[in-house]
């Protein structure tokens, strides 16, 4: 039973759970008055946008929307809007060791050498820790067939630029800028042309901010140089500068008058806030409460009755006992990637369903590899009067071709220094490096020297036979079979990687401005460390080499949808939250 | 018994007794010869399928046509969910008047079809993978203890006609046939959960006619063990019309105790549970009394039952034993279908319902 008001540890008053979230008991109580008509499953970075865009959207609030969670409702922001928390991503595993770092859990087995992290089961989940890096897919990285030309019209005719505005992606220069930033874009931005499988900057899109005629002082104003800048470039180049910006979803502006940043994006603050409107609106009356949100309450199964070629998901099994999904109920999967894949798995396992070997198939992951320098101050022009602690972000996206096909990849550059020893550099810098797990190379950093990270993320092929999410022999806690997960890189991918290290050496020279410099570190992250997993209910308008139609449905599910880049064909080399964000966005709307 | 609605019986077989009937060349199917012995126990109440030339159970099987790998086209005969997908038509269970229908299912018919050596080592290794990975040494002990009596009890002539007569058609020797279910049904994922869909599937569909007010689930040997995982994953609303749990010769104790088995029983619906057990049956055991308890022999020790542990709900399973006396000249210990005894003790609860 639980508790109607907040509980009391021995160090907290757990105010926060209690007004954002409901009991099992609370919620099978309410759904007797009034049935939850979206159920979604999984309270991750998709699965939240989905419920809070329905919520909010759904003018004539005709919909109840129930949010199920696997893990606790841990933090309410993102880990680096709580700086020095210390509460980082664990180290990847073969086998799960148990929980670690207090919800990292590994749900499946594998054989990718060095394992893989697993999930962090929380509300939040993963957007909780991750980078921020929001580059979009490039039209070239999303050929139709086999994307549906429906999701791609949606897509690039609005929903991207919604979702980088909510991740706070669309706007350059207002989180990372200063000296450090302007130097180092200038000189990526002069050396690209000369560094092999670059793809030239005039090719890309316009950095989400630029508006289609831009104003020549905005595109100054986004670059953060003065508008009296001497010699100033060409609106052309202005632009192609501007695509050299970090596309990160760091909002550390106010969006409006009076309004707090939300800073670094995770999806848990969305949900706080969708739970809080949900229960206001309510007036604390539960049976009226348009959405719960549910922690600890595990999905085992979907049930599908069958009628005539079209199944129904009629049911939801669970650790705390059967949910009746409504007739005209919908059910979201939004369990990231993998667990997704498994559910469809272990759910439709025995139905006959024509496309079933189609889920699991075309898993595509991000190949992954990071080289820090260490590069004399001195070697920069126009950084002696840069002052504090300095630090840069920016982007270059790649194009290997071989074996006749293109393959994609793109660089995520930070860099970071000193002046001065008297700054507490340590603790800002857990706030300014975008991804936390590259901090620690920052501190290789000096009053004399910049440190730069130049971190390759490469593409891999889609239907490779070798790469798959299969059901597993071994079962889980609750007796459903763990997912299998296997990747094997065919030799285009491992190609498209040398390529990638090889572009990535020349952009360090090219930052090190021809002096010597040190090489920190380099390494290829595994391939199971980078969260990007997709592909596996991939989206296509033929049920005959598609998962997921264009709706992001399940082909032969009336009711069933899902969320995440498991839905994606291909995955280029972007990292998936922003695409991921706009088909969440894309599909809440398509079901008001 | 009230005529507004039908009881309807529905049994699930073990090993070696997934024979469905074959009308045109007048095989009989494994449940015949149990509702052979229901009719005069139960009179004209006991309904008859309409769509066999003599009558008999309805059988509903996972497969059907055979090797067809179809499982809807079985399905189809207990009917299809309506547009509003909370009611399921479909064709009658019994002819007119009767109060009683009897569903048998089939659900694993298509293991034996093709004998394929290789397929039936890797299931071996599998099974015995399973166990190694699940038994414990506790369930291992109890085992041996508890089944040395049964192994070293007089042996009896082999089984019931029906009995005999399946083993011989599918062409199973007891090992292989404990190697296909018992190893694969533990071992094998998408084996054991396509056995329990089907069998879920099939209660809920039953549960959702609106001719059906009562279900009984009358199940035996490894059959008890499916139903007894189905159970708390039927619907709620449907759950409501179940009405009785009857199990026979159940092997659970020993799922629980050697394989790790009982563990997903939080949601147990409100059914009456009772087991019949046999105190020769090497397979069967009694399930009220504890563990320890089974061992001693000392019924009187108390305990709060095999499967409370498990289920942290205010519902558990809650179970009734009752002895039965299966062996005579013509019936081993695990024979209850075949004995005259039992099927009264079962006319009895199917009147009851």
């Amino acid at each position: 039973m639980t508790s109607p008001v907040a509980e009391t540890t021995d160090f907290t008053r757990d105010v926060l759970g209690r007004y954002i979230c409901n009991g099992f008991d609370e919620a099978v109580a309410s759904a007797g008055v009034r049935r939850f008509d979206t159920i979604v499953v999984g309270g991750g970075a998709f699965g939240a946008v989905v419920a809070q865009h329905l919520l909010y959207r759904d003018q004539q609030r005709a919909h109840r929307i129930l949010v199920l969670e696997a893990g606790p409702f841990v933090l309410p922001e993102h880990v680096q809007n709580l700086p020095m928390l210390g509460l980082n991503v664990p180290d990847p595993v073969l086998t799960d060791p148990g929980p670690r770092c207090e919800v990292w859990g590994l749900p499946w087995i594998s054989d990718i050498p060095g394992g893989t992290i697993g999930l962090a089961c929380c509300l939040g989940g993963r957007s909780i820790y991750w980078g921020g890096w929001s580059p979009r897919l490039l039209t070239e990285e999303t050929p139709s067939p086999p994307w549906p030309s429906a999701a791609l019209v949606d897509l690039n005719g609005g929903y991207i630029k919604d979702a980088a505005d909510q991740l706070g992606a669309s706007a350059a220069n207002e989180f990372v800028f200063g000296p450090l930033q302007n130097t180092l874009r200038q000189l990526l931005f002069e050396a690209a042309p000369a560094i092999a499988d670059l793809i030239p900057l005039a090719e890309l899109p316009d950095y989400p901010a630029v508006p289609v005629n831009p104003d020549r002082d905005l595109l100054l104003d986004l670059l953060g140089l003065p508008r009296d800048t001497p010699n100033p470039p060409g609106d052309g180049d202005l632009r192609n500068l501007l695509k050299v910006e970090a596309p990160l979803a760091v909002q550390s502006h106010a969006p409006l008058p009076g309004s707090f940043a939300m800073n670094k994006f995770s999806a848990a603050p969305l949900i706080l806030e969708a739970a809080r409107a949900a229960w206001a609106e309510s007036v604390g009356n539960d049976a009226d409460r348009r959405l719960m949100v549910v922690p600890r309450w595990h999905v085992t199964r979907l049930d599908a009755i069958r009628s005539n070629n079209l199944w129904h998901i009629g049911a939801i099994e669970t650790n705390q006992g059967v949910l009746p999904v409504p007739p005209s109920g919908r059910v979201v999967l939004a369990m990231a990637t993998i667990e997704n894949t498994r559910m469809a798995l272990a759910s439709f396992a025995s139905l006959g369903m024509p496309n079933y070997g189609q889920i699991g198939s075309n898993f595509q992951v991000h190949m992954r590899s990071n080289l820090t320098i260490r590069v004399p101050k001195a070697a920069f022009q126009g950084l002696a009067a840069a002052v504090g602690l300095q630090a840069a972000a920016l982007f270059l996206k790649g194009r290997h071709s071989g074996n006749g096909a293109a393959r994609h990849f793109h660089f995520q550059i930070t860099a970071s220094g000193l002046q001065g020893l008297n700054t507490d550099a340590e603790a800002k810098l857990y706030k300014l490096i975008p991804d936390v797990d590259t901090v620690d190379a920052f501190r290789a950093m000096t009053e004399d020297h910049v440190v730069i990270a130049i971190r390759g993320v490469a593409e891999m092929d889609a239907r490779n036979p070798s790469s798959t999410i299969r059901l597993a022999e071994d079962r889980d806690e609750f007796g459903v079979p763990r997912a299998f997960v296997t990747v094997k890189p065919t030799s285009g991918d491992l190609a498209t990687w040398d390529a990638c290290d090889a572009a990535a050496n020349e952009v360090a020279k090219a930052l090190a401005c021809g002096v010597d410099f040190d090489v920190v570190a380099f390494n290829r992250d595994g391939l199971g460390t980078t969260y990007h997993e997709g592909g596996t209910l991939a989206m296509g308008d033929s049920p005959e080499t598609s998962v997921t139609n264009a709706d992001t449905r399940f082909h032969f599910v009336d009711n069933l949808f899902a969320t995440g880049p498991a839905l994606f064909p291909t995955t280029g080399s972007a990292n998936p939250m922003l695409t991921g964000v706009a088909l969440a966005r894309r599909l809440a709307e398509h079901l008001i | 018994m009230e005529n507004d609605g039908l009881t309807c019986v529905v049994t699930v077989h073990g090993i070696g007794l997934q024979r469905p009937p074959d009308d045109k060349a007048n095989v009989a199917g494994y449940a015949d010869e149990l509702h052979t012995k229901l009719r005069p126990l139960l009179g004209p109440s006991l309904g008859e399928d309409p769509q066999r030339p003599n009558g008999g159970p309805v059988y509903v099987q996972s497969e059907y046509p055979s090797l067809s790998k179809d499982t809807e086209k079985g399905l189809e005969r207990i009917g299809n969910w309506d547009a509003s997908r909370s009611v399921v038509k479909g064709a009658a269970l019994t002819q007119a008047g009767a109060s009683i229908a009897h569903v048998a299912l089939v659900y694993s018919g298509d293991e034996e079809h093709v004998a394929d050596p290789l397929a039936g080592a890797v299931i071996a290794l599998l099974g015995i993978q399973g166990v190694l990975h699940y038994a414990t040494p506790e369930g291992l002990t109890e085992a041996f203890g508890n089944n040395l009596r049964g192994l070293f009890h007089r042996k009896t002539p082999a089984a019931s006609k029906a009995q005999a007569d399946a083993a011989k058609a599918a062409g199973a020797q007891p090992l292989t046939s404990l190697v296909d279910h018992v190893g694969g049904y533990v071992a094998r994922n998408v084996l054991r959960e396509r056995v329990r869909v089907f069998v879920r599937d099939a209660v809920i569909r039953l549960a959702a006619r609106e001719d059906v007010k009562t279900i009984v689930l009358n199940t035996h040997s490894n059959g008890t063990v499916i139903v007894f995982d189905v159970m708390p994953r039927i619907w709620p609303e449907q759950a409501r019309k179940l009405g009785l749990y009857l199990t026979a010769g159940t092997p659970l104790r020993k799922y629980v105790h050697l394989l790790s088995w009982g563990n997903e029983v939080a949601n147990w619906p409100d059914v009456k549970w009772i087991n019949y057990y046999d105190i020769d049956d090497p397979v069967g055991d009694q399930l009220q009394p504890p563990l320890d308890v089974r061992i001693t022999g000392d019924a009187d020790m108390g305990g709060s039952g095999l499967f409370v542990a498990y289920a942290p709900a205010d519902r558990k399973p809650t179970v009734v034993d009752q002895l039965v006396s299966n062996v005579d000249a013509n019936r081993d210990s695990h024979d209850y279908w075949g004995n005259p005894e039992f099927c009264k003790l079962l006319a009895d609860q199917i009147r009851s319902a």
